[in-house]
């Protein structure tokens, strides 16, 4: 036995890339070598107390400031006193359902029949619902047919493809599920969230199909990322070719290397190219009414500053949307607070309007009589993600009756 | 406020001051038991139990005594629960690595298991600050393999072999100084 091979199979083990294959001759290489295990163990000991150990001190105020975004060590603390408070007020015991879904969660790892997929890194509070059941999910957990895999705010999960390299990244705020029955092949459904994924080589024929709310997508061997949010899917192509196919009418796209595209109800399915990664942030540099014909500024209102006065006896009979302007012209995404509703709406693609058509089955906005507040932020990544730019605010008036 | 005084505020009713003691030793309490427990099985839970046990059973520690090693002790509990629960299962074959561990780490749990974490960050300390860069890239913020080579100037391939000599590296550091140290 070459050590170097041994050696290669330990390393994609505490690297989350070993297949069922090599898991199997992992097992067998540590079962014929005691020194061979107690080198598996201390390793595996070592990997599990180093994320602890290597969180910043408290001193390092700054580059903690700058970490917590990633990974925060509050949440362990707000869980514990969420927990001590709960149990002070109900006096319930909440660490007996914890305890007692991480046992099923072990009986279900134990009695396993074959499994379609492995959860290889997960937070704690990762989740599978199985049967009607919720169990903890974690690295090592084993992935059936009909199993919803959910992810919590802060918390993401890798699921790696028994047998090939295909593997699964689940953002924050995920739900996806896999299909039930053996004939629907290599079936998920994503529910809501993100995932990224690279598909190995799938067999012609049977892609994988990734479905989402308003759209599918039908992937026979690439790296891809798909959102999901309730007025349309996203699908950005990282390598190779996916074919994506809209819900509503079946009108379908090829979306190549670097382009991206998104289905929603109304919108043209076409495949654009994909923003340069950028290390500037976005910047709003102004607002406009826009009109819903064509994206052309309604005369008079080409610059909306703030405190400006809208007057809709002015605007009677016509259609319009406030509109962002941002440098540069394209950006990841703008997310707009209107009147103290934070996340009001985010826009994914230019025109970025304050009102979504998807939303409300039009696109003009009907603004009430009174002052109305309004901030958008720009993004360098879709829905909110990447780089955020400085948020920029107006307050303008809206005067007489509606038009 | 130390955790001492956030100790006899906990005791005279005042839950909030539990958030105190929580942040100063669940580091230490985590890394613990994160080396002691066996692959499913989940530290971070164990850890959170802990201290809620510890919690309900405030009115039993004795002020002015190691309030971590009382509180790792509960921890210790736990986890030898756990260990007995995987080494009394009978599918020791199907879950060979979960009784791997949980076959190796028994009596060090016994002996309280506290030291190896503590050698551990000492080597990792005296590491090259572009390799503990690297772990903290990987083990603390998760950070992908191919953003790690991205951010190196490297590729995929030479960050897993440089990870993994890493690791080797440490596990050898840590056996070498428990020699030294006894």
């Amino acid at each position: 036995m070459d050590e170097g091979e041994f050696e290669h199979l330990l390393s994609e083990f505490f690297d989350g890339d070993l297949d069922a294959g090599g898991a199997i001759e992992l097992q067998r290489l540590l079962e014929e070598d005691p020194a061979r295990a107690a080198l598996f163990v201390d390793l595996f000991r070592q990997s599990r107390a180093l994320a602890p150990l290597l969180r910043p001190e408290e001193s390092t105020f700054t580059r903690a400031v700058l970490t917590a975004v990633q990974r925060d060590e509050r949440p362990f603390v707000r869980d514990v006193m969420t927990t001590v408070r709960t149990r002070r007020a109900r006096r319930a015991r909440p660490w007996v359902m914890l305890g007692a879904a991480a046992a099923l969660a072990l009986v279900a790892f134990a009695s396993r029949s074959q499994p379609l997929a492995r959860v290889v890194a997960s937070g704690p509070r990762v989740t599978v619902v199985r049967d009607g059941r919720t169990l903890a999910a974690p690295a090592g957990f084993a992935l059936e047919r009909g199993d919803t895999l959910n992810t919590p705010a802060g918390e993401t999960a890798r699921v790696v493809y028994v047998g090939e390299k295909t593997h699964l990244d689940l953002e924050p705020l995920t739900e996806l599920a896999f299909a039930s029955r053996e004939n629907e092949g290599k079936r998920l459904e994503l529910r809501r969230g993100e995932v990224q994924a690279e598909v190995d080589h799938q067999p012609a024929g049977r892609p994988m199909v990734l479905q989402a709310s308003h759209a599918r997508a039908e992937v026979l061997g690439t790296r891809l990322k798909l959102s999901a949010v309730p007025d349309a899917t996203r699908l950005e192509v990282q390598d190779g070719r996916v074919r994506l196919v809209r819900g509503r009418d079946g009108a379908a796209v090829e979306v190549s290397a670097r382009q991206f595209t998104i289905a929603d109800e109304d919108a043209a399915l076409v495949a654009e190219p994909v923003l340069p990664p950028t290390s500037t942030p976005p910047v709003v540099t102004g607002f406009s009414l826009m009109a819903v014909d064509g994206p052309v500024s309604v005369p008079g209102f080409e610059r909306l500053s703030d405190g400006a006065v809208v007057d809709l006896r002015v605007l009677a009979g016509r259609r319009f949307n406030l509109r962002a302007f941002t440098a540069p012209e394209r950006v990841g995404s703008i997310r707009f607070d209107f009147d103290g509703d934070i996340g009001f709406n985010t826009e994914t693609k230019a025109p970025y309007t304050l009102v979504p058509a998807a939303r409300y089955g039009q696109s003009s906005w009907t603004p009430l009589p009174g002052r109305h507040t309004i901030t958008a932020t720009p993004y360098t990544g879709s829905y909110g993600n990447g780089l955020a730019g400085a948020p920029v605010t107006i307050t303008i008036t809206v005067v007489g009756d509606a038009p | 406020m130390t955790d001492e005084e956030a100790i006899q505020r906990v005791k005279e009713g005042r839950v909030d001051a539990y958030e105190v003691v929580v942040q100063v030793h669940q580091r230490r309490l985590r890394s613990l038991v994160a080396h002691l427990c066996p692959p499913g099985v989940d530290p971070e839970e164990i850890a959170h139990r802990a201290f809620v046990e510890a919690f309900d059973k405030i009115d039993a520690y004795q002020e002015h005594t190691n309030f971590f090693a009382w509180l790792a002790s509960i921890a210790r509990a736990m986890v030898l629960v756990e260990l007995r629960r995987i080494r009394n299962e009978t599918r020791k074959h199907e879950n060979y690595l979960q009784h791997l561990v949980a076959d190796s780490v028994e009596a060090e749990v016994h002996m309280g298991g506290d030291q190896r974490t503590a050698l551990l960050r000492d080597c990792v300390g005296s590491l090259p600050e572009r390799l503990r860069s690297m772990l903290e890239q990987r083990y603390t913020h998760e950070t992908p393999l191919t953003a790690i080579a991205s951010r190196l100037g490297s590729t995929v391939a030479a960050v897993k072999f440089q990870l993994f000599d890493v690791r080797r590296k440490l596990r050898d550091c840590v056996n070498r100084k428990l020699l030294t140290h006894g």
